[in-house]
């Protein structure tokens, strides 16, 4: 049977403490395991740590890498900084928008795939740059970044 | 601290060294734009817009942030940074709901100040329609509506429910421009808010505001300060008023509560509007209470109480003064009591709360007071809080604890049977067993001197009494009592030792310790271990009983006791009694008179027969209340003044139609003996009138003329008779109050008690025993139950349960039971069940909680539909006379479905 969001914030808490500094930890696996950060796991962790729901949704709201939807199996997100773009960064957006079906910011209705685009992800040396969930992807093409996308399941 | 010279604006300032460029312009008087500061909350730098120019830099300083260094040349009213700040006030418009013809924070909107002062209007700008940002405001907090549309991001609330309050509820939640301030998770009502209200009184905007519409401009209304009807924090609001009506309440900003109050003074106080108040003096005929002159109810009242005085003496008459009303009316009360009728019966409801502290602390020190000033508390570097839900009963000083531990890093022990909301702040928590804290004191006290902490000095040079105490002390080794009271031998062993060794460790008390059968053992064991620790006299360490009520203190100070008169000066003393009776021209008694729960009994034995009630409630707060409710029916006379038709006035023979505390000049002592003024800021419905002129016209129809013409004149005849009040005129108060024991005119009133020696000389230290509760937990009542109040509710309800919005917060009674007594007993969290004691039985709602321990339930006594002192053991603390309103022994049945076909 699946784990409740107040499971697994009891079990990370076993490792991560209790104290108001590891409100980040518990709700990074929260993301991991759901993909998202529930409602009851924001209750849940507001319990354990002392800190407020309100102050635990804070830091649930500021890090992109931390969702309050629920989202795609994989996440894309393609850098649209700078460097990137000069490099044609948006026409991979638009190839993998094609590809997805869907706008930047959204989830394939399969729920295969989310698309982001993301701020600078530090490989501007080799633009345009991507991240498939934990995999930086550089030196994209719009074709390149399609064949990726297309071996996500 | 040392000062230097900087240049404002071309001209030289000699300012305090480390101070902020901000600070230093305010004390010289130049005013600098800011919205993310305020002088009370921690600095956050955020809005920029107190920007200016400082020779040597080439950016703009934020004046907030900037310390100052000597010989630094500032300039705050350039070209430059007048138009670096029009941009930010453009840019914060941009965003900005701007319906400021309908917005409650007009005119005291400091963003809509700045709009005009820079002359900004919606037509100059430039960037984001308006429908991306107007959004629904919140509106799910009882008390509150948050409008993110008018919020401006500068977190004064975020820091205000934090640093202030000690609560950190709110947060501020999302990125970039979808930044808005939250309370819960998905509404506000989602949260631990409780509605103090600190957040909207520090919002600049309007995105913060009193959710009941004001219906009334800023500049329309008139604001007068005057002091809270509730607890004894004695907290100084400013009451806005229109029209004879009270619109809205800010906390004043001054001692004992710069600004802060809690659910109940901001919101609570509705009541005065109430269209239930009583407006005509009533008079029962054929049995019904119908409305009737002044003359005809006085004369009433005077012709049945003269008539039961001539039959069967003064002492068949007794009274009942009030914690709620003025030290003015109090004075005046027990005066009538005493010279008009001729008696010492009169007492009030301080019986039920702090009588054995008055006891306790009278027979150690020399005086039962709180020994420290609530500001003290701030920096105490140990609390400990034992028997007082300070954060619900005492809101306002709860929120100083909160900061000492936060802010300062005091170290907080609370020890208590319940999971009160201070256990999140602190250090160590110790559950003992309801009824044991002369066990678990005397535990520690074993502790301190066995390991050598305790202070020898102190000891010899100002206290009596070291080795018949220790006689009992050494009996109680942590490991005993540990068994008798269930805290772990080793916590308490700590906990011992923080205390002990803490530089200013003071304890909070309050009914946990006093409403006992061993009321005065526990007070006596509180002030053993104070001075056996050296732990009293000092700043921010002592004794400090919460006195309950706005005026219990000064119900006291001023006589509405039966034992003493005004000051504590016992009525059984010769040379006390011949002064009182010199200054008042009357015979008086010098018997002792009856208690709160003695008169009750003495009704039911045709000792009293007639009984005269100002502003009390007994047919809810007394104990055993199926007895109460006997003795006021057979009472041959009883007459009550009141604002309400309470449940105690429903019984009434003659009922008199009261001022509020809104509606009357005169003063409260709060729980620091700060003597606090009253202002009339209302006038008094119909033909209701200040308790004052009611007893003057009373005690004139008793043939015991009162004459005078202010409240003021009264506090000057108490001046003149009680010592601790000699200094004390009105005159005096306008500003902080003043602090007793204050014995001349030109005096300041003293901080703290017992600096270099206790009133009574040396401290006397009581060997005390443990005595178990009078009643205990068997197989037909198993459960111990306690009882207590609720934040959101005062007393019997007669105020607080006619505001909304506090009832919307807490809509009615309950009880709390542990999950595992829930689970054998098959309750559900919500269900209904049925609670019995010896002396009757309510029904009320089950709330399943860990917060009370198992075996134990707890009932708040507010409710009069489920009262819990239908169930309370009305058994006596034989020196105190106070009830053992905190433990009973109890039965809980399930009522619903197949509970053994009951």
């Amino acid at each position: 049977m699946a784990k409740t969001p107040e499971q697994v914030v009891a079990e990370a808490a076993d490792r991560t403490g209790r104290s108001p500094d590891s409100v980040l930890r518990l709700l990074q696996e929260v993301n991991r395991e759901f993909g998202y950060v529930p409602h009851e796991a924001i209750r849940a962790v507001s319990r354990i740590t002392g800190k407020s729901a309100a102050h635990v949704r804070g830091v649930a709201t500021f890090y992109s890498f931390l969702s309050s939807k629920p989202r795609g199996r994989h996440i894309v997100r393609l850098c649209s900084t700078v460097s990137c773009e000069m490099k044609g960064s948006s026409e991979v957006l638009k190839a993998l928008e094609k590809e997805l079906g869907i706008c930047a910011g959204n989830t394939t209705p399969d729920g295969r795939v989310t698309l982001e685009t993301t701020s600078c992800l530090g490989l501007c040396d080799k633009s345009p740059a991507m991240l498939v969930n934990d995999v930086p992807y550089s030196g994209l093409t719009p074709e390149t970044a399609c064949e990726i996308v297309r071996g996500l399941r | 601290m040392p000062f230097i010279t900087i240049n404002i604006d071309g001209r030289e300032h000699t300012v305090q060294e480390g101070v902020t460029v901000l600070e230093a312009c305010k004390s010289a008087g130049i005013p600098i734009p800011a919205l993310c500061y305020h002088p009370k909350l921690r600095l956050a730098g955020n809005c920029r817009l107190c920007v200016v120019e400082v020779e040597g830099w080439k950016t703009l300083q934020p004046a907030c942030v900037t310390p100052i260094t000597p010989n630094m040349v500032v300039r705050t009213d350039t070209p430059r940074v007048r138009s670096a700040r029009r941009t930010i006030v453009d840019l914060l418009l941009a965003s900005h709901d701007c319906d400021c013809l309908v917005c409650e924070a007009a005119g005291r909107c400091e963003l809509q100040k700045l709009a005009y002062e820079y002359g900004l209007d919606r037509r100059s700008r430039s960037f984001i329609g308006d429908e991306d940002y107007v959004s629904m405001p919140d509106e799910s907090s009882p008390v509150l509506r948050y409008d993110r549309s008018k919020c401006i991001n500068c977190t004064r609330c975020i820091r205000a429910c934090g640093e202030i309050q000690g609560k950190g509820v709110i947060a501020a939640v999302n990125r970039s421009r979808d930044v808005s301030v939250s309370g819960g998770i998905v509404e506000w009502s989602d949260s631990k808010c409780d509605g103090c209200g600190e957040c909207i009184q520090l919002c600049p905007t309007g995105a913060l505001s009193v959710k009941a519409r004001i219906g009334v401009r800023d500049w329309d209304v008139r604001k007068v300060r005057t002091s809270c009807a509730y607890c004894g924090v004695g907290c100084q609001l400013e009451m806005w008023v229109h029209e004879g009506r009270l619109v809205k309440v800010d906390g004043a900003d001054v001692v004992p509560n710069y600004g802060s109050t809690c659910v109940k003074g901001r919101f609570g106080h509705d009541f005065v509007n109430s269209a239930e108040r009583l407006k005509t003096p009533m008079v029962r005929r054929n049995g019904m209470l119908v409305p009737a002159s002044w003359d005809e109810a006085i004369g009433r009242i005077a012709s049945e109480l003269e008539r039961i005085k001539n039959s069967h003496g003064p002492d068949s008459i007794a009274g009942l003064a009030s914690a709620r009303v003025s030290n003015e009316e109090n004075y005046l009360f027990q005066k009538m009591m005493r010279a008009a009728v001729g008696t010492n019966n009169v007492d009030h409801c301080a019986r039920l709360c702090h009588a054995s502290t008055v006891a306790g602390l009278a027979a150690a020190f020399g005086s039962g007071a709180m020994t420290n000033s609530i500001a003290e508390l701030e920096h105490a570097s140990c609390i400990l809080v034992t028997g007082s839900n300070t954060t619900e009963t005492h809101p306002v000083i709860g929120t100083i604890i909160r900061r000492a531990v936060r802010e300062h890093g005091a170290k907080l022990i609370v020890v208590d049977p319940r999971r009160i909301d201070l256990v999140d702040n602190a250090t160590l928590w110790l559950r003992q067993r309801n009824g044991t804290d002369v066990a678990w004191i005397n535990g520690m006290m074993n502790v301190i001197i066995t390991e050598n902490f305790h202070d020898k000095a102190f000891i010899a040079e100002r206290t009596e009494g070291f080795d018949e105490l220790w006689e009992v002390v050494r009996q109680f080794t942590p490991e005993r009592v540990e068994e008798i009271t269930t805290i772990p031998a080793g916590l308490l062993r700590e906990a011992a030792r923080i205390y002990a060794t803490s530089p200013a460790s003071s304890i909070i008390y309050s009914m946990g310790i006093t409403q006992h059968v061993t009321g005065t053992d526990n007070v006596l064991s509180v002030a053993n271990l104070a001075m056996i620790t050296g732990q009293i006299g000092k700043p921010s360490s002592g004794v400090n009983p919460l006195r309950g009520q706005n005026n219990v203190q000064g119900a006291c100070d001023v006589g509405a006791l039966p034992n003493v008169f005004p000051g504590y000066q016992k009525v059984t003393d010769p040379a006390v009694l011949e002064k009182f009776e010199k200054a008042w021209g009357r015979d008086l008694s010098s018997r002792n008179g009856l208690t709160v729960v003695e008169i009750m009994n003495e009704i039911e034995k045709n000792g009293i027969r007639g009984l005269v009630i100002m502003g009390e409630n007994p047919m809810v707060s007394d104990p055993n209340l199926a007895h109460v409710e006997k003795a006021l029916q057979n009472v041959e006379f009883l007459a009550v003044m009141d604002i309400f038709m309470s449940e105690t006035a429903a019984m009434a023979d003659v009922v008199l139609p009261a001022a509020s505390f809104a509606e009357k000049e005169g003063t409260f002592t709060n729980t620091e003996r700060r003597v606090i003024l009253l202002r009339e800021v209302l006038p008094p419905p119909g033909e209701a009138l200040p308790d004052w002129k009611i007893i003057c016209r009373l005690s004139g129809a008793l043939g015991y003329p009162m004459n005078y013409s202010s409240a003021a004149e009264i506090m000057e005849e108490i001046a003149a008779l009680t010592p601790i009040y000699a200094g004390i005129r009105h005159s005096r108060l306008f500003s902080e109050g003043v602090q007793w024991p204050c014995p001349d005119p030109t005096h300041p009133g003293t901080r703290f008690l017992h600096k270099d020696r206790f009133s009574r000389g040396l401290g006397k230290l009581h060997p005390v025993d443990f005595i178990p509760p009078d009643e205990l937990p068997d197989d037909q009542y198993p459960f111990i139950l306690s009882t207590g109040r609720i934040l959101y509710h005062y007393h019997t309800g007669t105020m607080t349960r006619r505001v909304g919005a506090l009832n919307e917060y807490a809509p009615g009674g309950f009880m709390e039971i542990h999950p595992a007594d829930a689970l054998r007993l098959d309750l559900e969290n919500g269900g209904r069940a049925r609670v019995t004691t010896r002396r009757g039985s309510i029904e009320t709602e089950v709330r399943v909680t860990g917060r009370v321990a198992e075996g134990s339930v707890f009932i708040p006594f507010h409710f009069v539909e489920a009262a819990a002192n239908r169930l309370t053991n009305d058994a006596l603390d034989p020196v105190a006379k106070i009830p053992e309103l905190k433990v009973a022994a109890c039965r809980v049945d399930r009522i619903g479905t197949a509970m053994g076909g009951s």
